[in-house]
């Protein structure tokens, strides 16, 4: 139950608010119930983790390559705790935020429970079932602003990702017929069997295809800036945090953890893709004036690095892959949040139009400081170490130009960053009359600080977080048997 | 439509009743014959579908106890609800358990039922009232 | 701020000159009762070797009493400077923090420890150059300065990682201590590169010194503490530290050397091109740090002993410098030097002061004693070069004097052409500071020895063969004042001939459009450039260029995938019990493919496309899955019957092709067959059974249904089921909003997938 409940809680709150739709109060109660029920079975599954290892469940109570299997190692119940944070987060900042629409809250918590399912997932078809969920809720999200740009963008979305889950769907059908297999350990062990495993590079590579997809990578990513811009700011915040973490956190596991004879080739070709990733992204950013539009793609971006450490291929790699993803749901999710403030604050969200935070509100200054500098990956916050463990291998390995442009990419990411904080904060604001700092809900205030204070303390002391990642990642590409040359 | 086709409008009612009665029969068969509760949810919408378009949405939704939308929410949570059974007795997650010849199989097939019935009415619903209605 | 604007003294804000107080008091008594070195380690991450490892040895304990000495009579000054401003309360706030990570940057022997306060003093100093930030021009300039540093900064952390993963521990006295055993490391050079790149952009030197001018933009006080007394020093504490590791190392000695002495000759002759007081400060203080930073790479032992000296006494004489520079802006509203002269009828405490710290610099090769005679005594014995050095140094240490007359003699002494109204002279808070570091800086010129236990353990830090050295015999005077004197005489002809020099320099726009500076303006701009082009060519808005663009990357990602495998094409003789059956509905959905490309009634594609449907049906059956086949079937014809209904609502006017477009027919028809070659593909591997006949054999034993497909639907695999008729309740949630009667919603995001 452990393992289940994660997934149970936000599924059930998502149909009962489905049920108590037209009642925005009862459906805000069960909001607040799911969320806070949520982080709690969060954190019992990450007590369950510390002390036992690896829990694993067989649905059905079916022998083990025959039912569907759900496990959390420390990388899941960490990616677990995260999203229920995060989603509690988005509870507490939404329900000040206004009336919503009735559906909303059904769809942001099936968006929960698909991406805390996949993560938990131990069966290629299964992982797919949620992400497919992921893909409903999603495109509901985005068409609830109703009008034109946001049919616009639900369109766009809607035709890109739905190449993706074509393809996976193939890849899996693929591997499944030429390995009989669907659960994870099973795969891996048919995975090495001399007489499969030729015909499995193409598979997985079918797979990683869609996964990149997924994930927003180089080129792959049209349709992430093409729609995110379009959703409301907690839910963008959310989807931003989640999205496509969690297709990158797919990646890490199957490469690192089910196939592992993965050829160096396709490695090395993920690396390469990876930087492509990092500086497309930062230069989409750089070119943006909408608050929205160059947080998204800074998403872009961070999944590069997310990507240059899975392409670096070993147990370390796995750790800081693994840390960089705990690092990036919290602090792109929270920084999404605070220019919600912002906007809400200054009332635009372009830079053009905006300015007068910084002596506006001191406090949303230095919540923005603090996350801008964790994405940008300054010590003490988790966005250095997430770095830093990247940037280690990387030299470890001898890849001096991806570790090179790792750090590279962090300046550029510093110039962004430096935009906003000069537009936003620094420049008076063309419009003083708008500038309300006041309209920001005490709801707000609390998620983002909430998380802050998060993002500082785990950056602060990283240890317990590192040690802890480190024994889910110590299995991942067995030295034995490595990928690696 | 209706104006034009009498004899289908008096027929409904009964065709209805017919779709909706086979498709239950479809269901409950499901375990041990071809059928379950896909094929029969998709029955049902059939029923629905030929309702709605003879004498019109309104009449079709009130043979539906609950709106469309929650009608499949409901499904959903019926068949999340008999996975839980398992977990009172110590086992895991979607195990069934049986009772005779009844058991949480067939509330599972019957979440699945109303989820396909009341999804799909609910997408064919104001697409039909569109139609009727000239805009 | 203009003559009669002024706000008092701003005694009330004194409270905060506490801060460094009480440090610098702590430190006086730490030297007193305990000796160097003090170390202290935490664990932090020790799964990673990193430590909270500070280490303070003679070197460190001098910045710090630099930092926190400096620090007292700066927050002093700038309770003064900023009485009565709005928003002082935020500096009083940075100020102190900027403090804090200037002494743990100096104390850490962690090089992750040392990062980390690295940065804050980058950040810091960001917030404080950026005070004025409703000014662009301060905006601009906080952030070349930080986008400068900080990108040093990375650079450096690149470096120290490789020299830690060289030296296998992450503390920089376990870097010195194993450096002889990594000379030949092929990665050295490389280490080496990017932490110079480091301590050069923080120091501000060639070609990064131009944010230091810069940065000038901030409020006084700042200007003094960060941009002459503490943070651009760092860069050079950095070398130090490091320099004996590398002091053997030629490429080290080449890069600093010759680094530092254009710095100090490009800043030299850059300061004569300024008019505002505190940009010639500015630039001259990029000189001093440029000899410094040649000092540093200066083989011998005495030249150690000269940095740390020059870094000390350079602290002591342009603090107070700058801070004069400020109370002349605060009093008259201008820096510009021909627009104040004879200010000492108005300002005689400032004058006094201005004076006291020319003095003070003028008796710098005193200090200077040492370089000058080592370097002469190196010249005669090894290399030419060395003697140019000299020379050079000469040369920059000449406009060094230069410019302290400008600032102390000629504002106030100058001859008055245009008389600038009556000012008022600033109040105590503004002139107690700088009086009394330039009072300081006069002592230790005089007695030089009061400084030096401080100083010899700074340089026996540097240099650890230093310590059999005679100090006092340095100070040989022959040779000092031959230093003196040609250093004075040079500085005094540049005095006078200052405003001929400066027409000339400032003729010569070449260096304006050239520099450095038109260099990162350059690359800012030609970085946006880029950023707009890049986005432009990739997200342009059209789905239709998506699909086509996301399409060909995953083919392309695909062939090389299959490019890595192994395996061919097999058809195997495989040939199903109703082949004619397949044939059939192969032929149908074949038939309902092709047709879609010649149909134009939209009616007739629906059903076309409908037939590959039902064909699909067909094969479901005849392979033995009648469950499936059903299910098809009925989708299908609730589809169609369903969207035939609803069709007639978009209009009936036929659907146009608008010619063939023969890339996407070609993307088209790869995806086509590249799925057929991977059916192929597949063709040729072994199939395992293992699931279905577990699933066939435990059906009706262990789950109790005969129809086994329904058994793994409810029940081998219910999670599946569970997660499907989710994602149908959800499909239902989310279109919702489309459903509802928003025509011109649904119309727009049909133009959007099909546009003009």
């Amino acid at each position: 139950m452990q393992v289940v409940l994660p997934l149970l809680i936000p599924l059930l709150t998502a149909l009962l608010a489905a049920l108590a739709m037209p009642r925005p109060r009862l459906q805000r109660g069960l909001g607040q119930l799911g969320g806070v029920a949520l982080v709690l079975s969060a954190l019992w599954l990450l007590q369950g983790v510390m002390a036992q290892g690896r829990l694993s469940v067989i649905l059905g109570g079916w022998p083990a390559p025959f039912g569907i299997e759900l496990a959390a190692d420390p990388l899941s119940a960490v990616l677990v705790m995260a999203a229920a944070l995060l989603a509690l987060a988005v509870r507490v900042y939404s329900d000040d935020h206004g009336s919503s629409e009735p559906t909303r809250l059904p769809l942001e918590q099936g968006v929960v429970a698909a991406a805390i399912a996949i993560t938990l997932a131990a069966d290629l078809f299964n992982l797919y079932v949620w992400f497919e969920l992921m893909l409903m809720g999603v495109l509901g999200l985005l068409a609830l602003g109703g009008g034109q740009r946001a049919a616009e963008a639900t369109l766009k979305y809607f035709a890109l990702s739905l190449l993706g889950t074509l393809l996976m769907l193939a890849a899996i059908g693929l591997i499944y017929g030429a390995t009989g297999h669907l659960n994870f350990t099973a795969l891996s062990q048919a995975a090495r069997d001399p007489a499969i495993a030729p015909a499995l590079p193409l598979y997985v590579g079918l797979l990683l295809a869609a996964l990149l997809l997924k994930a927003g990578a180089f080129p792959l990513f049209a349709w992430l800036p093409a729609s995110y811009h379009t959703l409301p700011l907690p839910l963008l915040a959310l989807i931003g945090g989640l999205l496509t973490k969690v297709a990158a956190y797919v990646l890490l596991r199957l490469l690192g953890d089910v196939f592992v004879l993965t050829p160096a080739a396709l490695l090395e070709g993920l690396g390469w893709l990876a930087l492509a990733t990092m500086i497309s992204g930062v230069l989409g950013a750089a070119y943006h004036w909408d608050l929205r539009r160059i947080l998204a793609f800074h998403i872009v971006s961070q999944i590069g690095y997310l990507l240059l450490g899975i392409a670096l291929a070993t147990s370390a790699a796995a750790s800081a892959t693994a840390f960089f993803l705990l690092h990036n749901i919290l602090v792109k999710a929270n920084l999404f949040l605070i220019i919600g403030l912002m906007i809400l604050a200054a009332g635009h969200h372009d830079l053009r139009r905006i300015g007068g935070l910084y002596p506006g509100s001191v406090l949303l200054a230095l919540l923005f400081f603090v996350n801008a500098f964790a994405l940008v990956g300054v010590p003490p916050t988790t966005g250095f170490w997430g770095k830093f463990l990247i940037l280690r291998e990387a030299f470890e390995q001898g890849r001096y130009l991806w570790g090179g442009v790792a750090l590279g990419v962090g300046l550029l990411t510093l110039y962004s960053m430096s935009k906003i904080w000069l537009e936003g904060f620094w420049k008076a604001h063309p419009d003083p009359e708008r500038l309300n700092t006041a309209a920001i809900p005490l709801g707000g205030w609390l998620a983002v600080s909430g998380l802050t204070l998060l993002i500082v303390l785990i950056g602060l002391y990283p240890e317990p977080a590192i040690r802890f990642i480190d024994a889910g990642s110590a299995g991942f590409w067995p030295a034995s048997s490595g990928g690696r040359p | 439509m209706n104006e034009r086709l009498p004899l289908l409008t008096n027929a409904a009612g009964p065709l209805y009743w017919l779709l909706f009665l086979a498709s239950l029969w479809v269901l409950f068969r499901g375990h041990n014959a071809p059928g379950g509760g896909f094929i029969g949810g998709l029955l049902a919408v059939a029923a629905s579908s030929l309702l709605a378009t003879v004498r019109g949405v309104a009449a079709a939704r009130r043979r539906q106890w609950l709106a469309p939308v929650r009608l499949a929410a409901a499904g959903v949570v019926l068949a999340l609800l008999s996975g839980l059974v398992a977990p009172l007795a110590g086992q895991p997650f979607l195990t069934h358990i049986w009772w005779g010849g009844l058991s949480t199989v067939l509330a599972f097939d019957l979440g699945v039922f109303l989820a396909v019935w009341g999804a799909l009415t609910g997408y064919i619903y104001p697409l039909l009232e569109e139609e009727a209605s000239p805009s | 701020m203009h003559a009669g604007e002024q706000h008092g003294s701003g005694a009330n804000d004194l409270w905060v000159v506490l801060i460094p107080l009480s440090a610098f008091a702590l430190l006086a008594w730490g030297l007193t009762a305990y000796s160097l070195p003090w170390t202290f380690a935490l664990p932090w991450a020790p799964s990673l070797g990193i430590e909270l490892a500070f280490h303070i040895d003679g070197l460190s304990a001098q910045m710090l009493a630099l930092i926190t000495g400096i620090g007292v009579l700066v927050f002093t000054y700038a309770c003064g400077y900023l009485a009565g401003k709005p928003r002082r309360g935020r500096v009083y706030f940075v100020l102190p923090l900027f403090m804090l990570a200037m002494m743990g940057a100096v104390s850490a022997d962690d090089v992750i420890l040392l990062f980390l306060f690295w940065e804050m003093t980058s950040i810091t100093s960001f917030l404080l150059v950026g005070f004025n930030h409703e000014d662009p021009h301060a905006r601009a300039s906080a952030r070349q300065a930080l986008l400068i540093t900080m990108g040093g900064g990375l650079a450096m952390l690149g470096g120290l990682l490789l020299l830690a993963q060289m030296a296998g521990v992450y503390t920089l006295s376990g870097i010195i201590a194993a450096a002889p055993g990594f000379m030949d490391d092929p990665r050295l050079h490389l280490a080496i590169t990017l932490v110079l790149l480091g301590a050069f952009t923080k120091s501000a030197q060639f070609p990064f010194h131009f944010w230091l001018p810069n940065a000038m933009s901030a409020p006084t006080p700042v200007s003094a503490y960060l941009h002459s007394a503490t943070m651009v020093k760092l860069g050079i504490y950095l070398m130090l530290r490091l320099d004996p590791a590398f002091n053997d190392l030629l490429f080290w000695e080449v890069l600093l050397v010759g680094t530092g002495a254009i710095t100090a000759l490009w800043a030299s002759v850059l300061a004569l091109r300024e008019r505002d007081l505190k940009r010639i400060l500015a630039r001259s203080t990029v000189a001093a740090l440029g000899t410094l930073t040649l000092l540093v790479g200066l083989p011998s032992p005495g030249a150690g002993l000269a940095a740390v000296a020059f870094l000390f006494a350079h602290a002591v004489y342009k603090a107070p410098l700058f801070m004069v520079a400020g109370n002349i802006d605060h009093a008259t509203g201008t820096r510009i030097i021909d627009k104040v002269t004879g200010l000492r009828r108005y300002m005689p405490w400032s004058a006094a002061a201005a004076l006291l710290a020319g003095l003070s610099m003028a008796g710098l090769p005193l200090a200077f004693g040492f370089v000058s005679k080592d370097l002469m005594s190196i010249a005669k014995s090894e290399a030419d070069l060395l003697a140019l050095l000299s020379w050079t140094l000469v040369l920059v240490n000449a406009t060094a004097v230069a410019v302290a007359a400008v600032a102390a003699v000629r504002v106030f002494w100058g001859r008055v052409e245009t008389p600038i109204g009556p000012v008022r002279e600033v109040p105590w808070t503004m002139l107690a500071p700088p009086l009394f570091i330039a009072l300081l800086g006069i002592e230790f010129e005089i007695v030089p020895h009061l400084a030096d236990p401080l100083l010899i353990a700074a340089a026996g830090v540097v240099s650890p063969d230093l310590r059999s050295v005679e100090i006092s015999a340095s100070y040989d005077l022959s040779t000092l004042f031959s230093a003196l004197g040609l250093t004075a005489g040079i500085g005094i002809l540049l005095y006078i001939a200052w405003d001929r020099l400066h027409d000339r320099l400032h003729r010569i726009h070449w260096l304006d459009r050239y520099g450095p500076e038109a260099t990162y303006d350059f690359l800012l701009h030609g970085l946006a450039r880029l950023a707009a082009w890049h986005t432009r060519a990739l997200q342009h808005g059209r789905l239709s260029g998506y699909l086509r663009l996301t399409l060909a990357a995953l083919i392309a990602i695909t062939v090389f995938a299959a490019w890595q495998g192994e395996g061919r094409l097999t058809v195997d003789g495989y040939w199903p019990d109703h082949a004619w059956a397949w044939l059939v509905a192969c032929s149908v959905m074949l038939a309902g493919a092709l047709s879609t490309l010649f149909l134009q009634d939209r009616l007739a594609l629906l059903m076309a496309s409908g037939l590959v449907g039902y064909g699909a049906a067909l094969l479901f059956l005849f392979a033995g899955a009648p469950d499936l086949a059903f299910t098809q079937f009925m989708v299908e014809t609730i589809l169609v019957v369903v969207a035939a209904a609803v069709l007639p609502r978009f209009g009936a006017d036929p659907y146009r092709a608008e010619g063939t477009r023969w890339g996407d027919l070609a993307l088209a028809v790869a995806a086509g067959l590249g799925v057929i070659a991977l059916l192929l593909h597949l063709q040729g591997f072994p199939v395992d059974s293992t699931l279905p006949e577990w699933f066939a054999g435990q059906a009706l034993p262990a789950a109790q249904g005969h129809n086994v497909v329904n058994v793994i639907i409810v029940d081998f695999r219910a999670l599946d089921t569970l997660g499907e008729i989710a994602v149908v309740a959800f499909s239902l949630l989310a279109a919702l909003p489309l459903l509802r009667r928003d025509k011109g919603a649904r119309d727009h995001a049909e133009r959007a997938g099909n546009p003009p």
